[in-house]
């Protein structure tokens, strides 16, 4: 068993996907840095200072002003007092939420990351798993060795899983050594609030509490992590049931962006959170984000993406056990 | 062989990040399900100060401070900025806390706000405008202009005025507070008279809380707008457009840039 996945693995790694996958992280990460540059930059030039009690506290103002203009929807407008509610707090507290270095660089990545970005990476790895044993024409050499069929896909499934763990490690290295080259490479320890939660459109600070930034990072990426396995699991299963690598790689990733844009959308629309997609975005409840969709919390959406999860796995391997193969 | 060595070394990779995960992931969420009790909250007042050599513009107020009206968003406030930064070789910095809509209430509940206090601590120069709100809400509108509730709210206006500026002076004994005038956005309307005296009456009222002050300056503005009002003023016949704007900040930097001088050489 060990070896098969062993094999599953360099295939994966062999196909040159991983190679492709971090070069777009590497044309990509540089452009964010640097967007991020900007944007630090720009409010420091516009404000004449580099206190960031005054950035802070003219952020502030500038939403209070944003909140008295008619033309800005009911929904935003929650946002908008929620994020000065946490800004007020920040500021109260004595805590700059945007001290640069590359960890809270990677901090932010991650959290933009995880809803659409990852994801998509991981379609793109996942998306011909088992479709290109049949486009290939290997799959009969694949199950005439004396194992069991089950055994095959598990190998395959297991691979898979240590494919998008490295994925997101390349991702945290990538990250934390360019980034560092403009912001530094200091700030692992900084104080990161986490804990803020909502209800009812009140936000909770009652179980705010303070983690070193490494520690956030850590739970961040783990959180990504799940959110990327639940997305690798159900390509797995659509890469089961379609034989096509472009079939396969479009549904999952029209799949992928409408969960995204849906959200955003119809923000009302409450039945919406059932969808895996939708759930993707976990770091929002460790950075205490504002949650657009009602009555969604971390256990709803663990619950959701491992149910989804669960069943692709068994469809996946009810049907490949069964399917004749005759390609 | 060599190879060999580089895919093992890749495996292994993989399954320590696997567990790293995991790890990261059972972290989060029991930290998320279960948030630890102990708020250690000891926040460290390490107080820097702001990195300016020649001073801190503060704004303080309503919409005019902010800059309602100017099509590019600038205000009065924005061109003094920008005009204290050029003559200072960009050694000024200027914090804006204008909230447009905000009456002397507001202002005074905004002031009692520790961060906005030490806003006003560092500041070398502050400037307000407050009362358009209080002047044009209390009186009913310019429809019909209750003269009674005008004067009720004009003795608010007042008291808030005074506690407003004591609360700066206590704070800050040395800034140099500019409180602009008011004027009547209504002087080319039939009630013109009427709008008019109430102006006047308050700008008596600003005029005698600000005496008291010895720093406190006021700049006017009731002539500005007085014989041509449609041309200085937006589109919603109340706030300055960008013209009126021009005006309000020469004037406002007259004075200024006369303390510039006089402070660089101390």
């Amino acid at each position: 068993m060990v070896s098969l996945v062993y094999n599953e693995f360099f295939k994966i790694i062999r196909k040159k996907r991983m190679l492709v996958v971090t070069l777009i992280l590497l044309i990509l990460i540089p452009i964010f840095t640097y967007a991020q540059y900007q944007a630090v930059d720009s409010a420091m030039k516009q404000l004449g200072t580099s206190d960031w009690r005054a950035i802070l506290q003219q952020q502030i103002i500038d939403q209070q002003n944003r909140l008295s203009s008619s033309r800005i929807a009911p929904e935003w407008k929650e946002y908008i007092r929620l994020n000065i509610k946490q800004q007020q707090y920040y500021l109260d507290h004595d805590i700059n939420p945007t001290t640069p270095g590359s960890p809270t660089f990677m901090r932010k990545f991650i959290e933009q990351a995880t809803e659409l970005f990852i994801p998509l990476l991981v379609v793109v790895l996942a998306a011909d798993l088992v479709s290109s044993e049949h486009a290939g024409g290997t799959i009969k050499l694949l199950l005439t060795r004396p194992v069991p069929r089950w055994k095959i896909l598990l190998s395959k499934y297991l691979s898979l899983l240590l494919s998008i763990s490295l994925l997101l490690l390349i991702t945290a290295i990538l990250s934390y050594l360019i980034s560092g080259i403009i912001f530094g490479y200091r700030g692992w320890d900084m104080p990161v609030l986490t804990g803020f939660q909502m209800e009812n459109e009140h936000l909770l600070t009652e179980n705010v509490h303070m983690v070193p930034q490494w520690k956030y990072i850590l739970m961040a990426y783990g959180l990504a992590w799940f959110s990327a396995i639940a997305v690798g699991t159900i390509t797995f299963m659509v890469s089961v049931l379609v034989r096509g690598t472009a079939a396969s790689m479009g549904a999952m990733l029209a799949a992928v962006v409408a969960g995204t844009l849906l959200s955003q959308v119809a923000p009302n629309w409450h039945e919406l959170k059932y969808i895996a997609f939708i759930n993707l975005n976990l770091t929002d409840y460790l950075a205490g984000n504002p949650i657009l969709v009602e009555g969604m919390n971390l256990p709803f959406s663990l619950t959701v993406l491992a149910v989804w999860s669960l069943v692709s796995l068994i469809i996946a391997f009810v049907s490949f056990t069964r399917r004749d193969i005759l390609a | 062989m060599k190879r060999k060595t580089t895919r093992t070394f890749f495996h292994l990779l993989a399954i320590t990040s696997f567990m790293l995960f995991l790890v990261g992931f059972i972290l989060a969420v029991w930290d998320l399900m279960y948030p630890p009790k102990t708020v250690a909250f000891q926040s460290k007042k390490t107080e820097q100060p702001i990195s300016s050599e020649e001073g801190l513009l503060l704004g303080l107020g309503d919409s005019q401070t902010r800059g309602i009206g100017d099509s590019k968003g600038l205000g009065y406030f924005g061109m003094v900025r920008n005009q204290l930064s050029k003559v200072t070789h960009g050694k000024s910095s200027a914090v804006n806390l204008a909230i447009s809509g905000q009456t002397s209430n507001d202002l005074l509940k905004q002031m009692k706000q520790d961060k906005v206090l030490l806003m006003v601590q560092k500041a070398k120069w502050i400037s307000i405008t407050i009362g358009g709100n209080d002047l044009f809400r209390g009186s009913g509108g310019l429809e019909k202009i209750n003269l009674e509730a005008a004067e009720k709210s004009r003795q608010q206006y007042e008291k808030n005025l005074k506690e407003i500026l004591t609360l700066i002076y206590k704070q800050n004994p040395k800034a140099l507070v500019f409180i602009f005038g008011l004027y009547n956005p209504f002087g080319d309307l039939d009630l013109k008279e009427t709008s008019s005296s109430l102006v006047s009456q308050w700008n008596e009222t600003i005029q005698k809380v600000t005496s008291k002050f010895d720093n406190a300056i006021i700049i006017p503005t009731f002539d500005l707008f007085q014989l041509n009002p449609s041309k200085y003023l937006y589109t919603d016949h109340f706030h300055p457009n960008e013209i009126g704007y021009e005006r309000m900040a020469t004037r406002l930097l007259q004075v200024l840039l006369d303390q510039v001088a006089e402070g660089g050489g101390k």
